[in-house]
């Protein structure tokens, strides 16, 4: 061999060499991975084999399983790791150094060769154990497509992981000077900035008080990550483009480091002094950061300015804990941990500044709405408790849902609503009193192609008739029924499918030809939500629901996928419907079959507290004669607040006052008696063994409530 | 030739305070086809140096040249240089047969045929693993590995100390064979001036970064001479001594140890004027002539090169 630049002779040569000094690398690799695709594979058909449910289906199942990502990504995590340390341990040896450095060859050509050695040495042994283990699994199991496709697909997926998680451990071992710094250095920075999304996540939501915890900003950043193992786990698209960016930047950076670097700094934990200071003060910021959050969960919603000043107190503390902690570890000295301790003052101020600066809103967050110029198209979630489904038959948020279907060009209304929201937010977190409104997701997608997400508060003395247009508005149902946006749901899930009408715990179902009844049963439905408004909602609660449900066989795994149908009261169509279609529960009351009928009262007066996000009315939060809070459940143990009739007499005058509903409505009244109080009616066990006590739950008609009811329950 | 130009290196080991001038300005030549002695207690400068100059640290300011090629991440430079570190390093579980191949692949001039000559006459096993060495055969195979790499310099840091004198001896023959023969330049760096004196033709002495003093051996011999002598009468000494350029002079009873700036015709010639019971002209050891030149510029040299 002679000059040493860059021929194929060279560094066929100086692989050869590397090869030799880390052969026991890629032997290891591949002893281990043929120990999981042969030995595992041919464990899982011998007992698959030698069971009762030993057919191709399992066969299948357990090739899927092997061929999965599981096992395999997470060896690599950690071989990619140890390539990439061991490659350039030398690095961080004096004796080694001067025994490398000294040589005749090109430092970039070096550093260049053991990077791919690195990567070539586990991801060959990888590929051919795979395909060995697919060609053994084809012979003794039971391979096809669909395994075929899983395997290759895992495969390029784990390579992807094993070149992000490989550069950035090279990134790391560029850094410092040391390898356990190094392995600690690789753990912070592949964990960082899920750690900075998660706390800052957490502490907004706890100091924010409109912040709504989702991000919808486009196709591109929604679920993405600088961690390869979160991008490799989330899977998408835009995951992978991540990974790759990672992969092409790290190793951009690791070879700057590389080159700029000093081989004297042997032994320092990091290699470049002003680095030092930035990782000192970036990793004692996260940590302090990490305690202020976990403060703020332990004292929950109880967010007061006493409780504020203590967690400033804590930060301040943590702030000296952190740095000094950070100092003796990046200098290999205890001694020395209070060295440079005017960082320490750094590291709290970005403390401080981010606590207070939320809790004081000084960014203006709890403030800003968008302008009504910029926003292409508004959406808005109030929880109705639907199940939704994405195109793949994965289950949705309703928020993401909404995203998708919900598109309100009403922009002077939305508008309107939303400022009438954020005031009465904003009034509530500066009076500390709970919740008094309804709860609800803004979404603004905003014309540069970005979204906003805001939790407001709509006050419930809202203009009905504002109301009425938002949720009267197609544009709102489309958002938040699914069937108006089913994609060819009963093609896409042929198999069982079933038409179901669920009513005080009660179902009746309809199996034979439910398809078509189903698509019959939409165009009815949709006659009856032409009056579906806000005015209804207040007035109607939810008697039942109606579900069409249906499998895919062949899909990997065989659940149910529904779309589902709240039925009122006032939806005289569908209730016809239900009842030419043997669907119908009936809906009365039998007095005679009652043993007692239990009212409790659920409203309460706001108390002073912490401001918080309840859940509307039905989460039942009570103040009792004491002033504690209590729940609606614990109050119905304690018997406050609530009183059980008994007197067929008060049965009759309660039964024919009230009606059956499986659902209050999530834009109840909160001042109505439907709001008010609520009923249960026993009618002793539903079953012969008296497992099942069979209680229904009702609510009062408007106005109807019996005085004498009023009178046995107080406040 | 090896060219320092006023070469500086720091060492940056912490806080502000922890600033560490290893090279502070050093400009010195090391010609081609002699003997040069890096000399310098621990922390003077030598380790650093010899660091640079094989391309292992990056200056911070001036710098290295090979044969006018500067020394850092460059190949031209590097194949002139073989350098063996203080504590040399082999591969794991290697033996001296794995090195050989491994240098081989990358010196292009490596005698394989001669090491495994060299290898046999120092008595060391082609095939024994090297983990099971004495630090004197790793330091052996070190040297000989340097040797039949071929290249023009050969740095040594710190080799020599630990080699026992037969051994001494024999690499001192093969530095004479390849120097003759090839036009080899070896370097030494060493704290241990006497091991030094008898191979080096050029003495390169630095302290706290900075050279002190870089001659060849011999013209700072030849400009110093050492005598032993009694005068016949005392009276004289003044007399005597005040004609010649005085170094050094102890007086034990009447016995005196005089060092003279000089020639030695001069001072003989000088002496042979006066009446001496006792006169002898001694030979002059390397450390001598440096306390000498040292102690007229101030430094305590024997702090520095105690051996």
């Amino acid at each position: 061999m002679t000059s040493r630049k860059l021929s194929p002779d060279n560094v066929l040569n100086f692989q050869k060499n590397l090869l030799r000094e880390r052969l026991w690398q890629p032997i290891l690799a591949f002893v281990l991975f043929c120990i999981y695709y042969i030995g595992g594979g041919s464990t899982a058909v011998f007992f698959i084999r030698t069971t009762s449910w030993s057919d191709d289906k399992s066969l299948k199942e357990a090739a899927m399983m092997l061929f999965g990502p599981f096992l395999p990504p997470t060896a690599l995590f950690v071989m990619a790791v140890v390539a990439a340390l061991s490659g350039y341990i030398y690095l961080y040896n004096r004796q080694k150094v001067d025994f490398y450095e000294a040589q005749p060859i090109k430092r970039g050509f070096r550093w260049w060769n053991i990077y791919f050695c690195g990567i070539y040495i586990v991801i060959i042994p990888y590929i051919i154990s795979t395909l060995m283990g697919y060609a053994f699994m084809t012979v003794i199991g039971k391979t096809d497509m669909d395994v075929f496709v899983m395997m290759v697909t895992t495969l390029l997926r784990s390579t992807l992981l094993y070149f992000a998680v490989y550069a950035v451990t090279t990134f790391s071992a560029m850094l410092c000077g040391n390898i356990i710094i190094a392995v600690l250095g690789t753990i912070v920075l592949i964990t960082w900035y899920d750690n900075l999304v998660l706390i800052t996540d957490g502490i907004a939501s706890n100091l924010y008080v409109t912040y709504a915890g989702y991000s919808f900003d486009g196709s591109l950043l929604k679920g993405i990550s600088l961690n390869p193992v979160t991008n490799f786990a989330v899977n998408k698209v835009q995951n992978n483009i991540i990974n790759i960016l990672i992969v092409i930047a790290a190793t951009a950076l690791a070879f700057l480091l590389y080159r700029i670097r000093k081989n004297e700094m042997i032994g320092t934990a990091i290699v470049f002094r002003k680095g030092k200071l930035i990782v000192k003060i970036a990793v004692a910021v996260l940590w302090t950061l990490n305690v202020g959050w976990f403060y703020l969960m332990a004292v929950e919603k109880n967010i007061t300015p006493a409780t504020m000043l203590f967690i400033s107190a804590v930060l301040i503390v943590n702030s000296v804990i952190a740095s000094v902690i950070m100092e003796a570890i990046l200098s290999f000295n205890v001694k020395s941990c209070f060295k440079n301790f005017t960082n320490t003052f750094v590291v709290m101020a970005i403390s401080l500044i981010v606590f207070l600066g939320m809790y004081l809103d000084l960014f203006g967050y709890d403030r800003y709405l968008p302008s009504v110029s910029s926003v292409e198209s508004y959406a808005i979630v109030r929880n109705a408790y639907f199940n939704y489904y994405d195109e793949d038959g994965s289950y949705m948020d309703q928020e993401d849902y909404a995203n998708e279907h919900m598109f309100i060009r009403d922009k002077e209304s939305m508008d309107e609503l939303a400022k009438a929201a954020v005031a009465n937010t904003l009034a509530l977190k500066k009076s500390r009193k709970r919740v008094n409104g309804y709860e609800t997701t803004f979404i603004y997608r905003l014309k540069n192609g970005s979204t906003r997400c805001r939790k407001l508060i709509i006050p419930y003395d809202v203009d009905e008739t504002l109301m009425n247009k938002v949720v009267g508005s197609e544009e709102y149902k489309d958002g938040l029924f699914a069937y108006r946006n089913d994609n060819g749901f009963a093609e896409k899930y042929p198999d069982d499918q079933e038409l179901t009408y669920s009513f005080r715990n009660k179902d009746k179902t309809v199996q034979h030809d439910a398809a078509r009844l189903y698509e019959q049963f939409k165009k009815v439905y949709d006659r009856d939500m032409k009056q579906y408004d806000y005015t209804m909602l207040r007035n109607e609660a939810r008697l039942g629901m109606l579900t069409f449900s249906g499998k895919n066989k062949e899909e990997r795994v065989y659940y149910e996928h529904e779309i589902e149908f709240p039925v009122y009261g006032c939806c005289e169509n569908t209730i016809a419907f239900l009842k030419d279609n043997d669907l119908w529960i009936d809906d009365s009351i039998e007095p005679y079959m009652v043993n007692s009928v239990k009212v409790y009262k659920t409203y309460s007066e706001p108390t002073e507290n912490v401001y918080g996000v309840g859940v509307g009315k039905e989460d039942g939060v009570f103040v009792n004669g004491n002033g504690d809070e209590e729940y609606t459940d614990e109050l119905m143990e304690h018997g406050e607040g609530e009183k059980k009739f008994d007197n067929m007499d008060d049965i009759l005058k309660i039964c024919e006052a009230s009606y059956i509903c499986t659902n209050k409505g999530e834009w109840l009244d909160p001042y109505s008696d439907k709001a008010k109080y609520g009923i249960y009616i026993d009618e002793g066990y539903s079953d012969q063994n008296e497992r099942y006590e069979n209680q229904i739950s009702c609510v009062f008609k408007e106005g109807k409530v019996p005085q004498f009811v009023k009178d046995s329950i107080k406040d | 030739m090896i060219e320092v130009k006023d070469l500086h290196k720091t060492f940056d080991t912490g806080g502000k305070e922890d600033i560490v001038h290893a090279i502070n300005g050093i400009s010195l030549n090391i010609d081609e086809s002699q003997v040069f002695g890096l000399i310098g207690t621990n922390g003077s400068g030598k380790s650093t140096l010899m660091r640079i100059a094989a391309g292992i640290y990056r200056p911070d300011r001036g710098n290295v040249y090979i044969d006018g090629n500067p020394a850092y991440d460059n190949i031209e430079a590097k194949k002139k240089i073989f350098f063996i570190a203080d504590e040399p390093f082999f591969h794991s579980n290697s033996t001296p047969k794995h090195m050989r191949n491994y240098y081989a692949d990358i010196y292009e001039n490596f005698d394989v045929k001669r090491f495994d000559k060299l290898l046999d006459d120092f008595n060391l096993s082609l095939n024994r693993r090297i983990s099971t060495f004495s630090k004197g055969m790793k330091k052996q195979l070190s040297v000989i590995l340097g040797v039949c790499a071929g290249t023009k310099y050969l740095m040594m840091d710190e080799t020599f100390d630990g080699l026992d004198p037969v051994m001494r001896q024999a690499v001192k023959s093969l530095f004479a064979n390849d120097m003759e023969e090839r036009g080899l330049t070896p370097i030494i760096a060493s704290h241990n001036l006497r091991e030094l004196e008898d191979i080096c033709e050029n003495i390169g002495l630095l302290h706290r970064g900075g050279v002190l003093l870089s001659q060849n051996l011999e013209n700072i011999k030849f400009g110093i001479q050492k005598i032993q002598c009694v005068f016949a009468n005392e009276e004289d000494e003044e007399r005597i001594l005040g004609g010649i350029n005085v170094m050094l002079n102890e007086k034990r009873g009447k016995l005196h140890t005089i060092t003279v700036r000089g020639n030695r015709e001069e001072v003989m010639a000088h002496f042979a004027g006066f009446e001496m019971t006792f006169f002898e002209m001694l030979p002059l050891t390397l450390e001598e002539a440096f306390i000498s030149e040292t102690e007229v510029v101030g430094y305590d040299i024997k702090k520095i090169i105690a051996g």
